[in-house]
């Protein structure tokens, strides 16, 4: 990946709203190119521009981590389930004795259980655990600032 | 018919926050005044934190994602040395078995064994539970829009 890119995906991965105007500021990269370069980006690089919510604000009081284990043949179904759920913010397949792990969004701890039990009554669970989200401490801070970009090109130079 | 319109809002944003304040009036049929107050208003509360590009990153050249469970042995210095760390993505702070859960990216695996290495001398965690990620759905929640 071409250094002007990485700087622009840091300057999208800090704020996806900024103005080309402030990019090439920020990169003293000309607007033209940034506007083609990102135009590319997001048929190669960038998935979606979104907005990190502060779900608790808006009376989402619990998230959790929850990991799933499953037999060999419910893996499917329990795959399936986990991404039509409308409370799964985060899902991705994982390694070392789990098959999933979700961060999930809910209004309080029952809601948690009660996922969790229709989950058990669908699928055929080897093993979950339940991790309650005390804090966020950070979210999406990989590649965030064209600052960063430099001192991760400086580590794996 | 606040509240229902700010949950449309902040769901609009979740699907593409670089749409114009323009198209999001158009697409939520709301005036334009309405949709600049309102997501000046929701920034200024905080419930939206930040508007950020979600990047496939095996694409751009870092294929290696872990999530990984910690315990520390001293919490407030294993939470900087994570934080602080260039290859963090995200840093949760757990109830239960573990303390913190960290999701970190690596151009390779020298460079994450490099990492837990860093970790192990540091000397700031007493249990680690490693793993490898693949993404499946990645910020997909979505506000209720029955909220009125």
């Amino acid at each position: 990946m071409k250094r002007t890119d990485l700087m622009i995906i840091s300057c999208l991965r800090q704020d996806a709203r900024m103005k080309l105007t402030d990019m090439s500021k920020i990169t003293k990269i000309p607007v033209s190119t940034i506007f083609d370069r990102i135009r590319l980006l997001e048929g190669i690089g960038i998935v979606k521009n979104t907005a990190l919510v502060r779900f608790d604000l808006l009376g989402y009081w619990t998230k959790a981590i929850i990991t799933f284990s499953a037999g060999k043949q419910e893996r499917q179904k329990l795959h399936d389930l986990l991404e039509k759920s409308e409370n799964v913010n985060n899902l991705c397949r994982i390694n070392n004795g789990w098959d999933f792990l979700i961060e999930a969004v809910f209004h309080n701890v029952k809601e948690v259980e009660d996922f969790v039990e229709s989950i058990e009554e669908k699928v055929k669970l080897k093993d979950k655990k339940v991790f309650y989200v005390i804090e966020e401490l950070g979210r999406e801070e990989f590649l965030n600032s064209p600052e960063k970009e430099r001192i991760i090109r400086r580590v794996i130079a | 018919m606040k509240v229902a319109k700010a949950v449309r809002l902040v769901n609009e944003l979740r699907i593409n926050s670089r749409r114009s304040l323009t198209e999001m009036a158009k697409v939520t049929d709301t005036p334009l005044s309405t949709v600049f107050k309102t997501v000046d208003r929701l920034g200024k509360q905080g419930v939206i934190v930040k508007n950020i590009a979600m990047l496939d990153f095996p694409r751009i050249g870092y294929p290696i994602k872990a999530g990984i469970f910690l315990t520390a042995t001293e919490k407030e210095k294993l939470k900087n040395f994570l934080a602080e760390h260039p290859s963090l993505n995200t840093l949760l702070r757990l109830s239960g078995d573990y303390d913190y859960y960290a999701e970190l990216i690596f151009k390779d695996m020298a460079a994450f064994q490099d990492f837990l290495d860093e970790l192990k001398q540091a000397g700031l965690a007493k249990k680690i539970s490693t793993h490898f990620i693949t993404d499946v759905k990645e910020e997909e929640f979505r506000l209720k829009e029955s909220v009125e």
